[in-house]
């Protein structure tokens, strides 16, 4: 470290002094708006001297008082100025529609031209963000960009959304990217999700910043681009900056959205048999309340006993909108208003947005508040500095339940007998005591009595901070240092009043309170200098400082003293939960680019990185990179010329990067048992006391870190006066080294160990195509195609392991693992019985027999992704459409099997002429019995019954596999610009109107029951479980700056 | 636009510009010597250190935990071993009664339930009886260590009889972590063999010594008396030879198997005053959740899902005898009756007529567990039926003395009253051996059956090895289905686990015991 301050200050001082002449001090504005615009080159002609214009536009040189001035600027027209003795000098630059070389931000947030970069970088704007008013800003991603791959959790309102970007790289927990915003690194923790038998889904923080403060999104994908990162930035880094203020009168933006949801698909059910059992020992149709399936007598209209077994009801169909019927018209409004200005020597933007969002879900709603400040001021010619405060204030109510969850609404709706009626629901809600009134024999809770009881509200509080010095240290040497802090605070309630859940029915009561900061300390020399006109150096060396803390704790109260009073005070046992996460890393990094003839670009950065997760000898790891682009265009003359081409630029990048640990993976310990047993409190080894928890899992103290290697190439290349233009990348990643908990055989005691092993690699292909097809004065039409196809392929695991499970139902319906040979999210299952040539094995009842093993059964990876988003204007007028295509991919159905199993879905009502001694569900004529038995006569000339079949299919896993690939029209939006004539007259200088339409349809989809685009836990993909059904919203939206 | 710089401006920028070099070296090394750690770790380990999870233990803290995973079972595990498998095959509970979860073919393997009896199993409680062993060994307590070994040899009795051959000599030592974490399997032969020789050695370490081991409030079976866990060992001992004694006559070992029932008959056994039994907790351990199960399976889901009811040859046995346990173990059905329900059949019994299980068993609700009995480790009632059977098989002692003692042991611990006892034993044919030496192992197999309800692992041994419970024949009104077609099944299939993470291993012992299947028997069960 030492010698690093060494170096800077010798830079510090070093600074050239230049000839005698006369001393200019210039400023250089944009043509038309008078904005300085920071980062120009000055340069004397024909010589090597020259300066760059600091943060406010201005200048000093030292020139000849006869001398030319060369001010250059990406995007802007070159300007040649005569000095002629001037010493105050205002530069007009003009802006250069023609030759617009494209700016991205890039790591740190440092502006970079996109021909200097050998990667590639993703940008997404304000308005694509906002254009159809999601509220949720991870989900607001979806189809915006190639390479990455976003799953949103069908968890209801404010739901999780997972994000992974060129594959799965890690088998360790966490795949999702770094997510920077204004330079302060946030915090995208999980809330809580649900797993395989219940949960909440808290949704994870990206979801409540407001879109409407979002200038741009830039993602970072490949090593080379995320190595100034370091290891947090392993997964690929979305960049996030926010909107300041830009106009010298203040300005004030509305925006105001209202936007209607109703439910997308609803599974198709049967409405011919009610409640009860087809008794294969008296061979009769029973109806019977005790029992929760639908295979009982033909819905007949009679009178029977009603499902709590209390007076009677009518048997007879629902219908078929019953499902849908349950859900209301979600309202969404999401308002905010902005003021923002930068005027002389400060700039701020201040902004307040609301968000309430009520789901389609009775009784579950979300509001959001969001404050910002933002604020920057030049309080010295040399030093900027910047202050950030954003406030979020976000409460929930009655997130619902998930998967197996008891109060579960969807899988109430799906498995509900198919004669009791949401009427019938509705109006025998409560039993007298205010419990629920369910129907018997299946642990669900009657859905009207879920929604229309609080059973759970959480209250989160994030505060993000931010401080920004960005000085000025010689004409040459720019320095930013940065402070931040993201706090989050949230609260979780969870009721379970008196009688309302079975496994706590004498009440309980869970709060979990958590507190985690995130702050960060980041300090950047920056050097920029045009060498001469044919050659320019920049270089950077920093430091930062990360230190991240999660703190949670959770009560759990049981059994009430008085009923139904939610006090941790109120209950006759009390438990006491805690939690703890922290981590710190420090790291020096640096990069040098260096440009020759303004088209050659070569980038070389390094980093270090020191994690408190490692075993202190093994805490440091180092990693290079190195980028070349070259604008061929530029490079070889008349290539232009000859062709339609105007643009080309080949890049390439190779980049090493590494990975840390979790917390507290190093040494093992003792878990206490959770509550006193027989007045003992015991300690052990393992996830919990309760047989279903984990075993233990091993500790390793000799991690060392995990290593990826990249490598990319690409070009960008545009055509037709750059009216079309094509961005392809070839990626390949190698993870290697991995940090994972393998599994150990249970023969072991332990569940798995913590071990540095196997190999993964990721190798694709991304692709974004765009056209202004047509622009006439009036009407233009852009077109945009992103395409990714990404190979996940595990290709090493431990030595002699070639199969390790990453998830496992508790009873292993399912398990995702990662196979060697196939991609880290395979699926597994139990399998069909089949001989050796692969036909299914029969039992002599004519059904089909299990596999006792755990079998292959999917894989989760999808192939590939493709969203294609067109724009149009006519005049006053405009139209988005964006459709968004997922190929491949598997998804198992818990629900598919439980709505078999239970004969609610149609599917089922074949073969029930079996009950009326009519032909059942036949079995094969070549079918292959168990061991050379033969098929019982009756069997072969009947079937099966279908109760019967559904009940062994359902314990086959693999016949419940489903291809997940789908295409959507995500977003549409109609929109109208007012004239600038009306405006004015309200005194507007903008107004707008537009109709917005979220997810409106599933244009393709293999599953008819449910959205291919579901899923419980952003940890894993492939398994489908009663989620909230997805949503499409039409609404409004409306936009007025003054 | 000329006038964007004022001279006063002017001039104040640059006489700034001028001294602009100091100060923003100033700056930058304030800033940098504010905020750099003095080393790049610094503090690293204590930021690493879990504040939460403590390293160490106490020994009663551990050995504890030893006794909750192994003898009282967390729910999840004695709902699938205990419960839906062994006490079903054994015909002692039946699911077969309206609206339950479970009804229906009975004989077949669910691969996720067996997954779980093996695999969390040995999570539980293989790596942390290690940990208690190795740590009494760190400790110097030998008959700590020695009472640790017991316990473990009680333990992988249960897993061999239910799946065979299993990892058992790999997994027994005093480290934590194993060396090499894929253990081989052992065949059964030889882990009764080596059980039967090393709970010897635990019996001779132990000795005469009657000073408590430490951790003793740890040990809710003997508080640590090292005398009452050598009479444990030494019944173990015999209910393992017992079981075992055809095999090894089989094998050729005779001379072993008979010099092992000798000495455990001529050694202590237990009996009323020192059986192994494991209280439930007054207390909910997990909340809702409570050790042991039973009640909690029972309780804690919806409606009659999980609520099992006795099997029909269980509960026609004790009222056809008029056995006064029937009062103490069911309550009367609704309709007045006593009734089970057949384990295979194909129609769900009436509720109305099944006797519903008594508070000694399931207690009032998921916490209330007043009534509840405790669990039955190793119970005196076992250790006369044992003694009966060997004194049947020509060992010496009075076959009928034990068995009359096993069935007064067993009404005790129901809560019979003594005078219901003599009025039993008094009054009833069952209550005395009689017919050929057959008939009378029949009637004390019977009987050590009845003596065992809720421990279906030991239940089901039994059952395998005597056939006490007939093959189902008629396929329409009972699941006479493959693989098994109406026979009791012989074994578990092994962890699909297993095959992912110890493939090669479990490979051998497949190759060695037969195919991995309910129906292959396994070395013990030559029937």
């Amino acid at each position: 470290m030492k010698s690093i301050i060494t170096i800077i200050l010798a830079i510090c001082v070093s600074t050239s002094v230049f000839g005698q002449d006369i001393t200019i001090n210039g400023v250089v504005l944009e043509t038309g708006t008078d904005q300085p615009i920071p980062g120009v080159n000055v340069i004397l002609k024909d010589t090597n001297k020259g300066v760059v214009t600091g943060v406010d536009g201005k200048f000093t040189l030292i020139v000849p008082a006869n001398g030319m001035l060369v001010i250059s600027f990406v995007g802007f027209k070159t300007a040649e100025i005569p000095v002629q003795g001037r010493t105050n000098l205002p530069i007009y630059l003009e802006e250069d529609l023609v030759n617009l070389k494209e700016v991205v931000v890039s790591a740190f947030g440092l502006q970079k031209e996109r021909d200097r970069l050998g990667y590639s970088v993703q940008n997404v704007k304000s308005d694509e963000l906002t254009r159809v008013a999601d509220p949720n800003l991870g989900s607001a991603l979806r189809g915006k960009m190639s390479g990455i791959n976003i799953n949103s959790n069908s968890g209801g309102i404010g739901s999780s959304v997972g994000i992974n970007i060129r594959g799965i790289s890690s088998l360790g927990p966490n795949n999702q990217p770094l997510i920077v915003l204004d330079g302060v690194l946030i915090d995208n923790n999980q809330g809580g999700q649900g797993d395989f038998a219940s949960g909440l889904d808290y949704g994870n923080t990206l979801s409540n910043l407001n879109p409407n403060d979002i200038e741009s999104i830039s993602l970072l994908k490949g090593g080379n681009a995320t190595a100034l990162y370091g290891f947090r930035g392993n997964n690929g880094v979305l960049v996030i900056t926010t909107k300041k203020g830009t106009s010298a009168k203040a300005t004030v933006e509305i925006s105001s959205a209202v936007t209607g949801s109703s439910i997308l698909v609803a599974p198709e059910f049967q409405n011919s048999y009610g409640q009860g059992l087809f008794d294969t020992g008296t061979g009769l149709l029973t109806y019977d309340i005790t029992n929760g399936g639908s295979f009982g007598p033909a819905l007949d209209g009679s009178t029977r006993d009603r499902f709590d077994g209390n007076g009677s009801a009518p048997y007879s169909s629902i219908g078929d909108d019953q499902f849908s019927d349950f859900f209301r018209t979600g309202v969404s409004l999401l308002n905010s208003v902005a003021i923002s200005q930068a005027k002389d020597w400060f700039d701020y933007r201040i902004s307040y947005s609301r968000s309430d969002d009520e789901s389609i879900v009775p009784g579950s709603q979300l509001n959001r508040q969001n404050f910002s400040l933002k604020a920057g001021a030049e309080v010295a010619s040399w030093l900027r500095v910047t202050g950030k405060l954003d406030y979020i204030d976000q409460e929930a109510e009655n997130r619902p339940e998930l998967t197996g969850g008891q109060s579960n609404i969807v899988r109430a709706l799906s498995l509900r007998p198919r004669n009791i009626s949401n009427s019938l629901l509705s109006a025998n809600a409560t039993l007298a005591n205010g419990a629920p009134n369910n129907w018997a024999g299946s642990f669900i809770t009657n859905p009207y009595y879920t929604v229309n009881t609080l059973l759970n509200q959480d209250q989160t509080d994030r505060y993000i901070g931010l401080l920004e010095f960005n000085a000025d240290i010689t004409e040459d040497l720019t320095a930013i240092a940065r402070l931040s802090q993201d706090y989050i605070t949230t609260d979780q309630e969870i009721f379970n009043p008196l009688g309302a859940f079975d496994i706590a029915a004498n009440g309980r009561y869970v709060n979990t309170t958590s507190q985690s900061r995130t702050s960060n300390y980041d300090l950047i020399f920056s050097y920029n200098k045009v060498i001469s006109s044919n050659f320019d150096i920049s270089a950077s060396v920093g430091f930062s400082r990360t230190r991240a803390s999660f703190k949670s704790s959770r009560a759990t109260g049981e059994t009430f003293l008085i009923p139904n009073f939610f006090s941790l005070r109120n209950f006759v046992s009390t438990q006491i939960l805690p939690g703890s996460a922290e981590s710190a890393s420090n790291a020096v990094f640096g990069s040098v680019t260096l440009g020759v003839n303004q088209y050659l670009f070569a980038e070389f950065s390094a980093r270090n990185d020191w994690s408190s997760t490692l075993p202190i000898n093994n805490a440091s790891f180092f990693y290079p990179s190195a980028g070349l682009s070259v604008v061929l265009s530029d490079a070889i003359a008349g290539l232009k010329e000859q062709s339609t081409l105007s643009h080309l630029k080949v890049r390439g990048s190779i980049a090493q990067t590494g990975n840390a640990a979790t917390p507290f993976s190093l040494i093992n310990t003792y878990n206490t048992s959770s509550n006193l047993w027989n007045g003992q409190r015991f300690f052990f080894f393992g996830g919990s006391e309760e047989g279903a928890g984990l075993g233990p899992e091993l500790k390793n103290p000799d991690l060392v870190p995990e290593i990826s290697d990249t490598y990319e190439f690409g070009i960008d290349a545009r055509f037709l006066n750059d009216r079309v233009s094509l961005s392809a990348t070839y990626f390949n990643i190698r993870t290697s080294n991995q940090i994972l908990n393998l599994t150990l055989p249970a023969a072991s005691g332990a569940a798995s160990q913590v071990i540095n092993a196997g190999l993964i690699t990721n190798k694709g292909v991304e692709l974004s195509l765009s056209a202004d097809i047509i622009s006439t004065g009036d009407f233009s039409w852009t077109s945009t195609l992103n395409y990714t196809r990404n190979r996940n392929k595990v290709e090493e695991l431990a030595d002699g392991v070639d199969r390790n499970i990453l998830v496992r139902q508790f009873n292993d319906i399912v398990q995702v693992a990662a196979e060697v040979g196939s991609s880290p999210q395979a699926l597994y299952g139990s399998k069909f019985a089949r001989d050796d040539s692969g036909n299914i094995i029969y039992d002599t009842d004519g059904l089909p027999m299990v596999s006792d093993e755990i079998g292959k059964i999917g894989d989760a990876a999808p192939d590939a992704f493709a969203n294609w988003s067109n724009n149009f204007s006519y005049k006053q007028f405009s139209l988005g459409v964006l459709l968004d295509a997922r190929f491949g991919g598997d998804l198992f159905s818990f629900s598919e099997i439980q709505r078999h199993t239970q004969g609610t879905a149609i599917e089922t009502l074949q073969g029930r002429e079996f009950y009326d001694n009519g032909q059942g569900i036949p079995v094969p004529d070549d079918a292959v019995i168990f061991e050379g038995g033969t098929l019982d006569p009756t069997v072969a000339q009947r079937g099966v019954d279908p109760q019967t079949y559904w009940g062994r299919l359902g314990s086959i896993s693999e016949n419940w596999v489903y291809d997940g690939s789908f295409v959507k029209l995500r977003e549409l939006s109609i929109g109208y610009t007012f004239p600038s004539g009306i405006a004015s007259k309200l005194k507007m200088s903008k107004l707008s109107l537009s109709y917005v339409g979220r997810n409106l349809a599933i244009l393709h989809s293999n599953t008819k029951n449910f959205d291919p685009e579901t899923g419980f836990n952003t940890s894993f993909s492939g398994v489908e479980y009663f989620g909230i059904p997805s949503a499409r919203s039409h609404g409004f939206r409306l936009n007025m700056t003054f | 636009m000329q006038e964007i710089m004022s001279n006063t401006d002017s001039s104040l920028k640059t006489s700034r510009i001028m001294k602009f070099n100091n100060i923003s070296r100033w700056i930058g090394a304030l800033v940098f010597a504010i905020f750099l750690p003095m080393s790049c770790t610094d503090n690293f380990e204590e930021i690493n250190t879990n504040p939460v999870d403590p390293e160490s233990a106490t020994i009663e803290g551990i050995m504890a935990g030893v006794q909750y995973f192994e003898f009282a079972e967390p729910r999840f595990l004695t709902w699938r071993g205990n419960l839906i498998y062994s006490s079903r095959f054994a015909h002692q509970f039946s699911y077969n009664g309206e609206g339950t979860w479970f009804g229906g073919d009975v004989y077949q393997n669910n691969q996720g339930w067996t997954n779980a009896v093996f695999d969390a199993s040995y999570q539980k409680v293989s790596l942390n009886i290690r940990n208690l062993l190795g740590t009494y060994v760190e400790n110097g307590d030998a008959n700590g260590a020695a009472v640790t070994r017991i316990m473990m040899s009680w333990f992988y009795q249960k897993m061999t009889d239910v799946f065979g051959d299993i990892p058992y000599s790999e997994v027994i030592g005093e480290e934590l972590i194993l060396d090499n974490p894929q253990p081989s399997y052992d065949p059964q032969a030889a882990i009764y063999e080596e059980i039967l020789v090393s709970l010897k050695e635990q019996m001779d370490v132990i000795g005469n010594d009657t000073e408590p081991v430490s951790g003793a409030t740890g040990d809710f079976i003997y508080g640590g008396d090292p005398q009452n866990w050598k009479a444990f060992a030494n019944t173990l001992r015999l209910r393992m030879a017992i079981r075992s004694r055809d095999a090894f006559n089989n094998a050729g070992q005779s001379a072993f198997i008979d010099g092992v029932i000798n000495d455990c008959l001529s050694n202590p056994l237990i009996d009323e005053s020192n059986e192994a039994l494991l209280s439930k907790s007054p207390t909910a351990l997990v909340l809702s959740f409570l050790d042991g199960g039973f009640e909690d399976v029972y309780w804690g889901f919806g409606g009659v899902g999980s609520k099992w009811v006795f099997a029909d040859r269980y509960m026609d046995m004790l009222r056809d005898n008029n056995d006064p346990r029937m009062f103490e173990m069911a309550d009367a059905s609704p309709n007045g009756t006593y009734n089970g329900s057949n384990v295979l059949g194909r129609s769900f019994a009436d509720r109305n007529d099944l006797a519903i299980p008594s508070a000694k068993i399931i207690g009032g609700s998921t916490t209330d567990v007043a009534n509840t009995l405790p669990n039955q480790v190793l119970t005196a009632a076992e250790s006369h039926f044992l003694q009966a059977e060997a004194a049947l098989l020509g060992y010496g002692g009075n076959a009928q003395a034990s068995y009359e003692n096993g069935i007064e042991a067993s009404m005790r611990f129901w809560g019979v009253s003594d005078e219901d006892i003599t009025t039993f034993t008094d009054n009833e044919a069952i209550a005395v051996l009689s017919g050929d030496n057959a008939a009378q192992l029949a009637m004390v197999w019977n009987q050590r059956w009845l003596a065992l309800l809720t421990n279906g692992y030991e239940a089901w041994s039994l059952v395998r090895r005597t056939e006490l419970i007939p093959d189902a024949t008629d396929d329409s009104q009972f699941f006479v289905t493959a693989p098994n077609n109406g026979v009791v099944p012989k074994r578990l299939p092994y962890s699909a686990t297993e095959a992912v993470a110890n493939e090669s291993n479990l490979r051998a012992a497949v190759a060695r015991q037969g195919e991995d299947m309910m129906t292959t028997n396994i070395w013990w069960d030559l029937q």
